[in-house]
């Protein structure tokens, strides 16, 4: 915030100072405005790369906005300042954009791979289950993430119906989305005789090649949250393989309620952070001044 | 620093990963006795029949260890270990240093004593290189004799029954896998077996081979005097800890070798893990050998952790295994045979192919034997090994409910601590905003 505070001020204060001097009236104040205007576009660009995964709560895709603010920054808003300007003293601004915007963020992934390690340090992405908030898609006829998840695996499975990797079940009158969790130090991955079942170092999920797959029932046998369902027919055991491939994942993208969610290490904190400033009231209160 | 690793197994592996997430600097070497890269070892069986592709065997592939950054000595024997010196005593007389050792040597076949040993057709089946063995002398062979019904033995009769051999299970106790099955199960087990045509002798053992003159197997006497005709025999008694390099050390050696909750022996610098050991049995509350892949792994993790600096402690294991036989699919956890008398609550459904067994001892779940359904069995698992109280609500739930149902009730009761952001509140409060 105050950065962006007082690059508005200096920005301001120059163009005026410009006016006075050059003497060239209205075009000059426009032209002025325009600059003011931009300096707040680099501002708020700057500002939605520390914030971004916040914005990006729900339909996250971070890696699409980094790339499209970044090429922002990177593309658009120097060329365009410098045409229009040509004068020493706004430089200044687009020099202080272009040394701090590297800072942020020091290397833009060149490919997917490249992408998704960096996301995997960065966000862990992870689909995890908001409690309390799944319906089961009572109005939409039945549950959309089990449907996504069947379409999305269907390629997998030739001999039989796809099987969905998401099961919902009732408890309590609550709906319990139960799936895989990605575990740190995953059970199936320890009991695997076979190693198909193994942490992807590009991806950071426990992956499986089914090609590989034995069934003999070990990572069964392992799993404490029963996210391995036994295919009997195709004797191989299938779990939820994180749909590495996807961007949102078809179950994320699917859940209108917003009980699966895709997420990682930030996000989680800031939501973790949220609930309890909630709490506190602090953001009725900056809503409440804000919109007056 | 020097990290010397002897045995290219799951344990071994679990040790290399380990070390490599706390130093990614220091020299790792494993030494292995065997030719191949670290392969599924109970997957000889599968390949041994025909329905696993040589391709597919591997555990890690030749990246891994690259990736590792791995010195990788194949084909290479340990003599001894010199524990003064700080030592490895290869075969041909070299010596390696190490800062820090890590023994898995696993188990060797244990074979008793019988004449006729000698003869061509007579093989142990723990490697794989026992399974090339009896492939190539399966191809002329008609008839098998597995000696012991255990898991191996098991593992033989899917391996040669994928071959269409006619085979003949002798086992002295009252059933196969006597150690994890009851008798219940062990019926429905002697049902499948023999629906797929294999014979089986309980109560009888071995008392001698017989010879042809080309030195090939012709025969085995059982101890009834019955003369039972063969071309091959599978010798699959059990197997015990290969301890034959820490036989004139200091390591202390007991039935494994023994090691402390950081899984390091005896000696200062020197761990040990996998089929080797003698780890901590949390059910039985003592040390114990227990040959289970998962715990090889446990074991290795936790050893590798110590060995580069960061402590870690062995919570313990259980004997517990997976295994499908022909269509059949065995889930064994914990204590798993009761007598009366000895205090433990046992609920039971049987169905016409099916088989469900609990075992509870104040109210905890310590034991589990399931045939056929073995869905989601880990959420057993995960019961034992957390020693969760149960209600007796719970209990015929777990007994003839669906486990998901279970999961689904466990959840939904838990602070929703692991999952999501919400931590510390229960589902009811997060909806309801009652606090």
């Amino acid at each position: 915030m105050p950065i962006k505070k007082g690059e508005r001020q200096k920005a301001k204060g120059k163009g005026q100072s410009k006016i006075k001097g050059q003497g060239s009236g209205v075009k000059g104040q426009n032209r002025v405005k325009g600059k003011g205007v931009r300096v707040e576009g680099q501002g708020k660009s700057k500002i939605k790369k520390t914030k971004k995964p916040v914005r990006s709560a729900r339909k996250l895709k971070p890696s699409q906005k980094t790339k499209l603010t970044k090429k922002a920054a990177k593309a658009r808003l120097p060329k365009k300042a410098v045409g229009v300007v040509k004068k020493k003293v706004v430089k200044k601004p687009v020099k202080a954009v272009k040394k701090t915007a590297p800072k942020a963020s020091p290397a833009v992934p060149e490919t997917r791979a490249d992408m998704l390690s960096s996301m995997v340090h960065e966000f862990k992405r992870d689909i995890m289950v908001v409690p309390g908030k799944c319906n089961a898609c009572a109005d939409r006829g039945g549950p959309q993430c089990v449907e996504a998840c069947k379409k999305a695996v269907a390629y997998q499975h030739t001999e039989i119906e796809p099987i969905s990797r998401i099961i919902i079940k009732k408890a309590s009158g609550f709906n319990i989305p139960l799936l895989c969790h990605n575990c740190e130090e995953a059970p199936c991955m320890t009991a695997c005789l076979t190693g198909t079942r193994r942490r992807l170092a590009e991806t950071g999920w426990v992956e499986t090649d089914y090609d590989r797959c034995v069934g003999c029932w070990m990572c069964v046998m392992a799993c404490p949250f029963g996210a391995i369902t036994r295919s009997e027919v195709e004797h191989v055991a299938r779990k939820c393989d994180g749909c590495t491939s996807y961007k949102t994942a078809p179950c994320v993208a699917a859940c209108k309620p917003g009980a699966i969610v895709q997420t990682g290490a930030y996000l989680y904190d800031y939501n973790k952070r949220k609930e309890y400033a909630e709490r506190l009231g602090y953001q009725q209160h900056l809503l409440g001044a804000r919109r007056g | 620093m020097r990290y010397v690793i002897i045995g290219n197994s799951y344990a071994g592996i679990s040790t290399v990963e380990a070390i490599r997430n706390l130093d990614k600097e220091g020299e790792i070497i494993i030494i292995s006795e065997e030719p191949y890269l670290a392969y599924g070892r109970p997957l000889i069986s599968y390949w041994m029949g025909g329905d696993w592709e040589t391709k597919h065997m591997y555990y890690r592939d030749k990246a891994f260890y690259d990736t590792m950054n791995v010195n990788l000595r194949l084909s290479t024997k340990v003599k001894t270990i010199d524990t003064k010196k700080k030592e490895v005593v290869l075969e041909n007389g070299s010596r390696l240093g190490f800062d820090k050792l890590f023994i898995s040597t696993g188990g060797t076949p244990f074979v008793p004593p019988t004449k006729g040993l000698e003869f061509a057709g007579v093989s142990p089946l723990t490697t794989w290189g026992h399974a090339e063995n009896l492939q190539r002398l399966g191809k002329n062979a008609k008839r098998v004799i597995v000696i012991g019904g255990g898991l191996i033995g098991l593992s033989a009769v899917k391996g040669f029954g994928a071959m269409k051999k006619d085979i003949t299970i002798i086992e002295l106790s009252q059933r196969v896998l006597g150690l994890a099955l009851d008798e219940d199960a062990g019926e429905l087990i002697h049902a499948e077996l023999n629906k797929k045509g294999v014979k089986i002798r309980t109560g009888r053992t071995v008392k001698e081979i017989l010879g042809n003159d080309k030195n090939e197997v012709r025969a085995v006497i059982l101890d009834n005097g019955e003369e039972l005709f063969c071309e091959l025999v599978v010798m699959a008694i059990g197997v015990r800890p290969n301890t034959e390099i820490v036989k004139d050390t200091d390591i202390k050696v007991n039935r494994g070798i023994v090691v402390d909750s950081r899984m390091e022996t005896s000696v200062k610098d020197i761990y040990a893990g996998g089929d080797v050991v003698e780890a901590y049995d949390f059910i039985n509350k003592d040390n114990r050998v227990l040959a289970i892949l998962p715990l090889a792994f446990e074991q290795g993790r936790v050893a590798g952790s110590n060995m580069a600096g960061r402590e870690r402690i062995y919570a313990g294991g259980m004997g517990l295994n997976s295994f499908p036989l022909f269509g059949t699919a065995i889930m064994t956890m914990g204590i798993t045979i009761t007598k009366e008398g000895d205090g433990l609550e046992v609920m039971k459904t049987k169905g016409k192919d099916t088989y469900k067994k609990l075992v509870f001892r104040d109210n905890v779940l310590v034991g589990v034997i399931m045939i056929k359904d073995t869905n989601y069995g880990g959420i057993y698992t995960s019961l034992i090994t957390k020693q969760v109280k149960l209600t007796d609500a719970e209990k015929q739930m777990l007994l003839d409910g669906n486990l998901l149902d279970f999961e689904a009730q466990r959840e939904s009761n838990m602070p929703w601590s692991s999952m999501n952001w919400v931590m510390q509140r229960p589902i009811k409060e997060h909806v309801t905003g009652v606090r």
